[in-house]
């Protein structure tokens, strides 16, 4: 870095650039895709084009004489069992004969070609028998007895249960004034980054494969690769490139094994890049989620019982829908104290695309339902929105549903003051009905709280290596930056300890040779986890330096601290879904939005938009900013215009025209708004934000929408069709 | 099947090659000339990660034949630097205002931000929005690209304003692309 | 994307020739529908020829009586000429509306009329300004209305051998209007879900004439007969006045549609929305009439 950016002393929530701009904005950042080698062989994969099918033969034969095709293989060619998975192994990267396929896009057979074109040619050679078998699309159906079952080793569809009980349900109703029941739906969502899965695979001259690609976490790729390939972990070298946006859908496996499997077999170097489309199809989604919240308040507006049901559509295959559904039930209150509440949850398999971690990982379907039901109780209780929000949220000293009490780091009541205080400003009230004539404007508010980190007694840990000679430093972590900006926060923290200029500081490329395991870029934890090793290695290492003294030799450097930093303990629930911490922090959100429904097409045109999130502390406010205003968008797709429908399992489009992704003019201005209330635990308190921004957007635009022409959407998208037969004009 | 021997001026250097009908813009600039800063995010025309600078235009490469683009003029994200390295106050403007995040959509809002300060030097944060219309990001919300567009065309006039013939000048000046 | 041969045309003369040679040829010029297509396996040609270098189809002149536009005609174009939004202001407003800028500048009026969609955002303005079209082949010339252009989904009535040469639209004396609305799932880069346009000549205080067409509600984009014929001769003041009231006064467009679900919405909502969306440019349409007047 040169001195031609601004020079800030006091880097910690300073707006210093990131330190990957320059070669994003120069097109020099290298992404798996724009790797070549030479001899480079180029992968694919055949997909099945059915939702539910046992696989009666596979014949290569054809592929393989094609001219240029250098191989041609199947699960057949695989080691025994050959799978992988998050929470367990149940999926294979490709089919075996006798075996199934379970969703459309599975994959089935993969070829390594000399040119595109041939690997093209050859995916077409490869003949496969397909006995179809019924399809399994409704969760509903999917739990009926003598239901046809997505995997034969189980006794039913019905991946996980989980049950919680926290007070006296039945007197928590016996003690409200207003009881409201409804039932929440929410879709398949794709997270529709802008980088397709790619990477590229190659065997080292020590025999080890290589593989370079984009993922969210390399040491678990490397163990699943060596569980599904049946070779020794250390025998994988992951280096990962420049990511091009991941928001949980890089944290499955999606190239990898196959790469490895390729470069194995044939003993050149192999790339793999998805289309657009075996994106849409293969890659991993957000859970559909079908609610019922029976809620009871008193007339003062306190939440006194919920009864809850949740039911996810796990599709496929397991991926983290373990997790996933503990997550859900964990957040299950959204952002508020309730004394009495019972959830029942349970996770089911269908022939679907695989749902698994999409930013926000279980907590955004539930919050959803809370703030409706938050929003609904204001208006039939005749009490301001933000009031009745003000008098539920929860605080220091409150006790979750999950017997938590919550002992500081909690920024709910911070940001639902900040964010109706800057509303207020830009005269932006909730639940006030504006419409005039034609124009029916709406103003709502919503609140989320997300957890931080793995949680339910996951050791949460990650490790950090810092170099420092007098002048400059290296940080060595395995963190991948999906574009969030992690890898400044790093140089930032490094740089502030060292009293280094930030330009000083460097991340060393991210190589599982060389870099500790961090865990993954996902459940908003990398802040605060890596950022606490980062930051203890550095006061190792500042420490080191002073000790040496100014004349220490040359010999003496480069100073080094390794730490593994563990974040403070949490334990899983027991069979009441009772646990005294379940997490170790929470972020804490709260939106205002206002739109414009036209009354004779649904049409909704977001306005204006206020998000205040408490980040703890913003080591980079810039970036934090940006982490609002784009989780905020993300979550406006998911409310008004994302969806990834099925009939009978197959997928209705899979392009990017047809899956409505918001464009510059669908965004309104954001006004983001930072609250930082520190964290007990977190580096110079700073804890995470990234999920949390989309967590308050569904429930903020239904509330708008209600404002505006008085009715409520219960189902995402609130699609314009939706909203007109809500008014009773469909 | 007809083969095209087509030569195209990319980034100022005349570069020929031999295509096949089928190839696209898109892949002659990224697999033959390895021109990797032009993104591929769906080769169908609905994302704007391939978007260059095509006869003076913004315009999505992977819907540009390269057999059509014999003979023309082509700026890729590659070219929009100075001879020394010298960013162009787009590239400075979308690194100072947080613009960029996991950056794969930012070659392409470049190059469309390019054209749009060519042909209307003074947009409004509305004709920015238009402009960039056709350029997804799914990382940023798009408030900081619009906001570096914003400061990228002040910052454009101001040094038009102050030198009028363009040229660098030392540090901080850029160079400016006719 | 699939095999094919690919010739570029040097001039009108070149292509007319290799046309006829090879009747089955598909023309290709801005390639925005052109390259998904072919590269969905959904659109399988042999035989291509590129036409972008064929000046003599690129233009805009205003005639007596006439206002023309060569096929190459870009949407940009369209979209900010002067003249076209003066004297045909729904399809100035239409060709704004498609896609996004970087398309615009390359998608032509000629391609969307040929690869003949029912949501094309051209058609309807094109429809409700009367467009004749004028088709050429080496034997001849032949002039058609848009109507019997479009036949049926992705079906034109183009013979073997012929190209698109020329749009024509008639240039009434004023005062006229017209105006464009499309209703998307998105503001830009949506196809849309619905879209309206309207044509109004105004004369002493009452509608002389008019013409409304909806697409995206029907196989092929449609006339609203019943409707025109139910304000023709109307005066405007009374048609004014119902148009500032809500409701569904020209409810009888509905008669003239026949909408399908598909992936961006319901024929049931494609019905709900068709009335509104005309009586919204029948609005607009005499509202620019009177400022024209």
């Amino acid at each position: 870095m040169s001195s031609e950016y601004p020079q800030v002393n006091d880097l910690i929530g300073s707006r210093s650039i990131r330190i990957d701009a320059r070669e994003k904005v120069t097109g020099q950042a290298q992404y798996p895709a724009d790797l070549f080698m030479p001899g480079m062989l180029y992968g694919r994969v055949l997909r099945s084009p059915h939702p539910h099918a046992r696989i009666l033969s596979i014949d290569l034969s054809e592929a393989r004489a094609l001219p240029g095709v250098v191989a041609a293989l199947c699960g057949d060619d695989l080691p025994e069992p050959g799978l992988y998975g998050l929470n367990f192994p149940d999926q294979s990267p490709l089919a075996r004969t006798g075996g199934k396929v379970r969703y459309v896009g599975d994959g089935v057979a993969t070829v390594a070609a000399q040119t595109p074109q041939a690997a093209e040619a050859a995916l077409n050679l490869i003949r496969v028998e397909y006995e179809v078998l019924p399809v399994v699309s409704d969760m509903r159906a999917a739990q009926s007895p003598g239901a046809p079952l997505v995997h034969e080793n189980r006794p039913d569809n019905i991946l996980h249960k989980a049950e919680l009980h926290h007070g006296d349900i039945q007197a928590g109703f016996a003690g409200a004034d207003l009881i409201i029941e409804g039932t929440y739906v929410t879709p398949l969502v794709d997270h529709a980054v802008l980088q397709p899965e790619a990477g590229l695979a190659y065997i080292g001259d020590d025999g080890r494969v290589n593989l370079w690609v984009a993922t969210q976490w390399a040491d678990e790729d490397r163990r699943q690769i060596a569980e599904a390939l049946d070779i020794p972990k250390e025998r994988i070298r992951e280096v990962i490139t420049a990511i091009g946006g991941a928001f949980g859908r890089r944290e499955d496996i999606s190239v990898q094994i196959i790469l490895c499997f390729l470069a194995i077999k044939t003993g050149r170097p192999v790339k793999f890049v998805y289309s657009r489309t075996e994106s849409m199809l293969a890659s991993t989604k957000r859970h559909p989620f079908e609610m019922r919240y029976r809620t009871g308040a008193t007339r003062e507006g306190k939440l006194t019982a919920m009864e809850i049901e949740l039911l996810a559509n796990v599709g496929a295959y397991a991926s983290t829908s373990l997790v996933v559904l503990n997550t859900a039930v964990t957040l299950a209150t959204g952002a508020y104290e309730v004394p009495n509440v019972s959830v029942e949850a349970k996770a089911v398999h269908t022939n679907a695309s695989v749902t698994g971690a999409f930013r926000g990982f279980g907590s955004n379907q539930p919050n959803f339902s809370v703030e409706m039901v938050m929003s609904k109780l204001a208006d039939a209780l005749g009490m301001d929105p933000v009031e009745l929000r003000r008098r539920n949220i929860l605080r220091t000293g409150s006790e979750m549903h999950t017997g938590e009490v919550l002992k500081g780091g909690v920024g709910g009541i911070q940001s639902l003051e900040a964010a109706t205080a800057r509303a207020e400003e830009l005269g932006l009230r909730p639940g006030r009905h504006r419409s005039s004539g034609r124009r029916r404007i709406g103003v709502g508010l919503a609140c989320g709280c997300k957890n931080i980190g793995y949680s339910l007694g996951w050791d949460d840990h990650a490790g950090a290596i810092v170099e420092a000679w007098p002048d400059r430093a290296v940080v060595k972590i395995g963190a991948c930056d999906v574009g969030q900006g992690s890898n400044t926060v790093w140089a930032q923290i490094a740089a502030s300890t060292l009293k280094l200029p930030l330009g000083s500081v460097s991340i060393a490329r991210n190589d599982s040779d060389v870099v500790p395991d961090a865990g993954s870029s996902s459940a908003s934890r990398q802040t605060f986890v890596s950022g606490n090793a980062v930051l203890q290695a550095s006061l190792e290492v500042a420490e080191k330096l002073r000790a040496l003294g100014p004349n220490a030799p040359d010999s003496a450097f480069p100073v080094i601290a390794e730490v593994t930093y563990h974040a403070p303990k949490t334990f899983p629930f027991d069979s009441n879904g009772q646990t005294a911490r379940p997490s170790f922090g929470y972020g804490f959100g709260c939106q205002v939005v206002e739109l414009e429904v036209d009354p004779d097409t649904g049409d909704v045109r977001v306005l204006r938009v206020v998000a205040a999130h408490d980040v703890g502390r913003a080591i980079n406010m810039t970036n934090v900013e940006g982490q609002i205003e784009g989780g905020y968008l993300m979550s406006q797709g998911y409310s008004l215009t994302e969806d990834y429908p099925l009939k009978d399992g197959r997928p209705r489009a899979t392009t990017l025209a047809a899956y409505m992704v918001p464009t510059a003019l669908d965004a309104p201005e954001i006004v983001p708004v930072v609250v930082e209330e520190p964290d007990l635990h977190g580096p110079l308190g700073a804890k995470g934000v990234g999920e949390m921004t989309m967590l308050p957007t569904p429930g903020a635009i239904g509330a708008a929408i209600h404002d505006a022409v008085g009715v409520w959407i219960d189902e995402l998208p609130m699609s314009p069709e939706r909203i007109l037969r809500a008014m009773g004009k469909l | 099947m007809t083969l095209h021997a087509i030569s195209i001026k990319v980034n100022g250097q005349f570069r020929a090659a031999t295509v096949t009908s089928q190839m696209t813009l898109l892949q002659f600039l990224r697999e033959i000339l390895r021109l990797t800063g032009v993104k591929d995010g769906c080769a169908e025309g609905d994302c704007g990660a391939c978007t260059v600078i095509f006869n003076g235009r913004a315009v999505k490469s992977c819907l540009v034949l390269a057999a059509q683009a014999d003979g023309a003029e082509v700026l890729t994200i590659e070219g929009l630097n100075g001879p020394d390295g010298e960013l162009h106050p787009i590239q400075k403007a979308f690194m100072e205002m947080g613009a960029v995040q996991c950056g794969y959509c930012t070659p392409g809002m470049i190059m469309t931000a390019k054209a749009l300060l060519d042909a209307n030097p003074r947009p409004t944060r509305g004709e920015i929005r238009v402009a960039i219309s056709g350029n997804l990001c799914r990382c940023t919300g798009y408030s900081k690209i619009v906001s570096a567009i914003e400061l990228a065309a002040l910052r454009i006039a101001s040094l038009k304003a102050e030198d009028g013939s363009w040229e660098i000048l030392g540090k901080g000046k850029c160079i400016h692309h006719e | 994307m699939s095999e094919f041969d690919l010739i570029i045309a040097r001039d009108l003369r070149h292509l007319l020739e290799s046309l006829a040679e090879r009747p089955d040829s598909r023309i290709v010029a801005g390639a925005t529908d052109f390259i998904p297509l072919v590269g969905a396996g959904k659109w399988k040609p042999r035989r291509v020829i590129d036409i972008t270098r064929v000046q003599e189809l690129h233009f805009i002149r205003r005639m007596p009586g006439w206002l023309c536009l060569g096929p190459l005609t870009t949407h940009d174009e369209a979209a900010e000429s002067p003249c076209i939004k003066r004297i045909a202001t729904a399809l100035a407003e239409a060709c704004a509306s498609v896609a996004d800028p970087l398309i615009r500048g390359r998608a032509t009026l000629g391609g969307n009329l040929c690869t003949a969609s029912p949501a094309a955002d051209s058609v309807p303005a094109m429809l409700a300004l009367g467009a004749e079209l004028r088709l050429a082949s080496l034997d001849g010339e032949r002039r058609l209305p848009l109507e019997k252009f479009l036949i049926g989904p992705g079906k034109t009535a183009l013979l073997p051998g012929e190209v698109l040469a020329e749009i024509c639209l008639p240039v009434s004396p004023g005062p006229v209007g017209s105006g464009f609305f499309k209703l998307g799932r998105r503001r830009a880069m949506a196809i849309s879900v619905a879209n309206a346009a309207a044509w109004i000549r105004v004369d002493a205080g009452t509608i002389f004439d008019i013409r409304l067409a909806l697409g995206s509600v029907a196989p092929t984009v449609v006339r609203c007969r019943k409707a025109e014929a139910a304000l023709r001769g109307r005066r405007v003041i009374d048609i004014e006045a119902r148009a500032s009231e809500d409701g569904d006064w020209l409810g009888v467009v509905r008669d003239d549609i026949s909408p399908i679900d598909d992936v961006r919405a319901s024929g049931a909502y494609r019905r709900r929305v068709a009335a509104p969306l005309v009586q919204r440019m029948v609005a607009k349409a005499l509202e620019r009439a009177e400022i024209y007047r």
